[in-house]
């Protein structure tokens, strides 16, 4: 994947689920270039994760296309799972197996094993200081631990694209910081990350570029700093997102 | 490949870390057995042994009271009590003790009954002299009076009822063969010495002296059983509380589906390029170890701690050991696809455990596990030809009671494996 090239073509994407009277999704398009941090911002309800989910393939939309890497839309193949990397939302590790165990499995599920496999968890471990934690079960760990390891076991395999759905919910500021600097360190060396978030000053300083979306729609997308300039009454990204999606709450 | 060991293998760290599904999976299991087979073999051996205690007082001092007390007293299936407390009984104790449930009956045998009978049966004999065409008599004598404690279980009281009548009957007809002597001495005149001897000495004859019990009734059993297997509570016991623990990996297994899909794995599972098939077949083959392990478990129980450590019967393996292997190759996959169907359908892990396990209880009744199927009513005989329990063990009763191979069993291997794979099937499909 060249950089600035198209990773991510999202067109027209709509998604109702079954039951549902109201779309979750109501048309959304974007395009994700390689190499960018791309934050998408929004409200409680406002198909942050729904989005996520679908160019992880985790369902299929109701209408519109979504193409990774040139493969052809819609069509979540073994190739295209080999080259996104997961972390979601909550904690989706194994509670009876180690920090070590879990991240290795991920690996393994990714085609690793032996010395690379080897290699790769120990470099981890060690890059989110995980390390002295590498034998103890998930169930046993703190909050911040189970975070770095989520975090570790979406990016086991070196993805090219790393999806990151709300990554630092509940995670200390050291633990945070952390995963910071290691996603700017991973964006440096050429992975496009696509960052849900919930929090502004996170978003105005590591993406460079944002989509607000709310009620399913994208209403604003842009480099973070081009975006405020846009609106000369706001100082700073939590601001232009209250102005644009209202002060009113949410689910 | 390389693939599903690393599935088998994280499925297998996450059971043997778990040490209550563990204990669930293997020791419950053989405390189950243990207890009910030591339990049943009390009851058996409390029906047809002889230590069931019956109080007996005797008034009739004719053939009827002595040919019966004599004929129960050699019965297997009761022990006749004669005195409480080192006094002789009477009708009031007895009837006290056996409703204050001391005893579980008592028999009374009133006073001349054998002379009221034996003018019965002279009667009916003249009838049958004189040519009355109905010679069976109106006039019933109750001189045999049994009296039950009223929470007798009805199999012990139609064990006790059928010595007594036995006993009964024995001395009823050799009451008969007594007035027949006695009346033809009576009636035939004969000058010749010879036959007045033949008949005084017939009039002399003490009926109880007669042989008796000549025709032996020899039981044996059908030809299919093979020649080193001797049925016994163990045979039975042992295949069907084995197939019974198979199922109740229903809970782990399930509860392990549930756990991915609840806490996020399974979606992320979505997101890696491994067909979902791939794991739900490690999961098959982790469990498929765990249930061969625990027939293994159950079957060295029968083998060795069931007879040197609890008198019980120890079980014999026969010599179809292929046939043994299969059978429990596919009760396993079996009871992996039900536990794959629960974790499927179920939404959270105590739906999971509660709906597995009543169903498993409800499955194994209507397989014969609790009661033999030929005991069932017609309508659940029919239900029962549904449940998957009730083809592995009619699979397992052949190859342990009967004897049979794989040429006995096939029906029932296809079966258990045709449900393996509808399961997996519908939880590829839902899952994947």
């Amino acid at each position: 994947m060249s950089h600035n090239s198209p990773a991510i073509i999202i067109k027209n994407l709509h998604k109702r689920y079954n039951g549902s009277d109201v779309e979750a999704l109501k048309g959304i398009n974007l395009t994700i270039k390689a190499g960018e941090f791309y934050g998408i911002l929004g409200p409680n309800a406002a198909g942050k994760t729904t989005l996520i989910s679908l160019i992880c393939g985790l369902f299929r939309p109701t209408d519109g296309t979504i193409a990774i890497d040139h493969q052809v839309p819609g069509n979540h193949t073994i190739e295209v799972k080999k080259i996104i990397g997961l972390v979601p939302q909550e904690i989706a590790l194994f509670a009876s197996l180690t920090v070590r165990e879990n991240i290795s499995y991920f690996g393994q599920m990714h085609g690793l094993f032996g010395k690379i496999l080897n290699d790769t968890v120990s470099y981890l471990l060690e890059r989110l200081q995980l390390k002295n934690q590498a034998g103890k079960l998930i169930k046993e760990c703190s909050g911040g631990i189970r975070r770095r390891v989520n975090l570790a076991s979406g990016m086991v395999h070196n993805p090219e694209i790393l999806v990151l759905d709300e990554p630092t919910v509940g995670v200390d500021p050291q633990s945070r910081n952390l995963i910071f600097e290691y996603l700017e360190e991973l964006n440096h060396k050429g992975t496009t990350i696509l960052y849900t978030t919930h929090y502004m000053n996170e978003a105005e300083e590591l993406c460079t570029t944002i989509s607000i979306i709310d009620d399913g729609l994208v209403i604003a997308t842009g480099n973070p700093a081009d975006l405020i300039g846009q609106y000369g009454d706001c100082n700073d990204l939590g601001e232009l997102f209250l102005k644009l999606t209202g002060k009113a709450l949410r689910e | 490949m390389r693939k599903l060991y690393f599935n088998i293998h994280r499925e297998i760290l996450t059971l043997v870390r778990d040490r209550a599904g563990l204990s669930i999976l293997f020791l419950m299991p053989l405390l189950l057995i243990i207890v009910i087979t030591l339990t049943q073999q009390n009851a058996i051996h409390s029906v047809s042994g002889s230590d069931i205690d019956i109080l007996f007082v005797n008034h009739d001092d004719g053939t009827i009271g002595k040919l019966m007390r004599q004929a129960l007293s050699q019965s297997e299936e009761i022990n006749l009590v004669e005195d409480y407390r080192s006094k002789p009984l009477s009708d009031n104790i007895l009837k006290i003790l056996v409703a204050k449930g001391k005893f579980r009956a008592g028999i009374i045998i009133s006073e001349n009954t054998s002379e009221e009978a034996e003018k019965e049966v002279i009667t009916g004999m003249k009838s049958l002299v004189e040519g009355d065409e109905d010679t069976t008599t109106e006039k019933k004598i109750h001189g045999v009076q049994i009296i039950f404690d009223p929470a007798i279980r009805e199999v012990i009281k139609t064990s006790i009822l059928n010595a007594v009548k036995l006993a009964e009957r024995g001395a009823e007809t050799r009451l008969m063969t007594q007035v027949l002597f006695n009346e033809l001495s009576e009636v035939i005149e004969t000058d010749d010495p010879a036959s007045q001897a033949v008949l005084d000495a017939l009039k002399d004859t003490r009926t109880d002296e007669l042989p008796q019990d000549i025709v032996e009734v020899d039981a044996t059993y059908g030809e299919g059983s093979a020649a080193v297997i001797k049925p016994s509570i163990t045979q039975n016991n042992v295949p069907a509380f084995s197939l019974f623990a198979m199922f109740f990996i229903v809970i782990p297994l399930a509860g392990s589906l549930i756990a991915e899909k609840n806490e996020g794995t399974y979606d992320r599972i979505k997101t890696l390029p491994v067909p979902y098939i791939n794991i739900l077949l490690g999961k098959t083959l982790a469990y498929l170890l765990v249930c061969f392990l625990q027939f293994f478990l159950m079957v060295l129980v029968g083998v060795y701690v069931f007879p040197h450590w609890l008198g019980l019967p120890a079980l014999v393996t026969g010599s179809h050991y292929f046939a043994i292997f299969m059978a429990t190759l596919v009760s396993a996959l079996s009871a992996i696809g039900f536990g794959l169907l629960v974790g499927t359908y179920s939404s959270t892990h105590n739906q999971a455990a509660m709906f597995g396990a009543i169903l498993v209880v409800i499955m194994a009744a209507l397989g014969g596990i609790f009661m033999p199927v030929n005991m069932m009513p017609e309508n659940l005989k029919l239900i029962s030809g549904l449940s998957p329990l009730r083809w592995g063990i009619d699979m397992y009763l052949d190859i342990f009671a009967r004897g049979a191979g794989i040429a006995e069993i096939w029906k029932n291997l296809l079966l258990l494996f045709a449900f393996f794979g509808i399961s997996l099937g519908i939880a590829a499909k839902r899952f994947g």
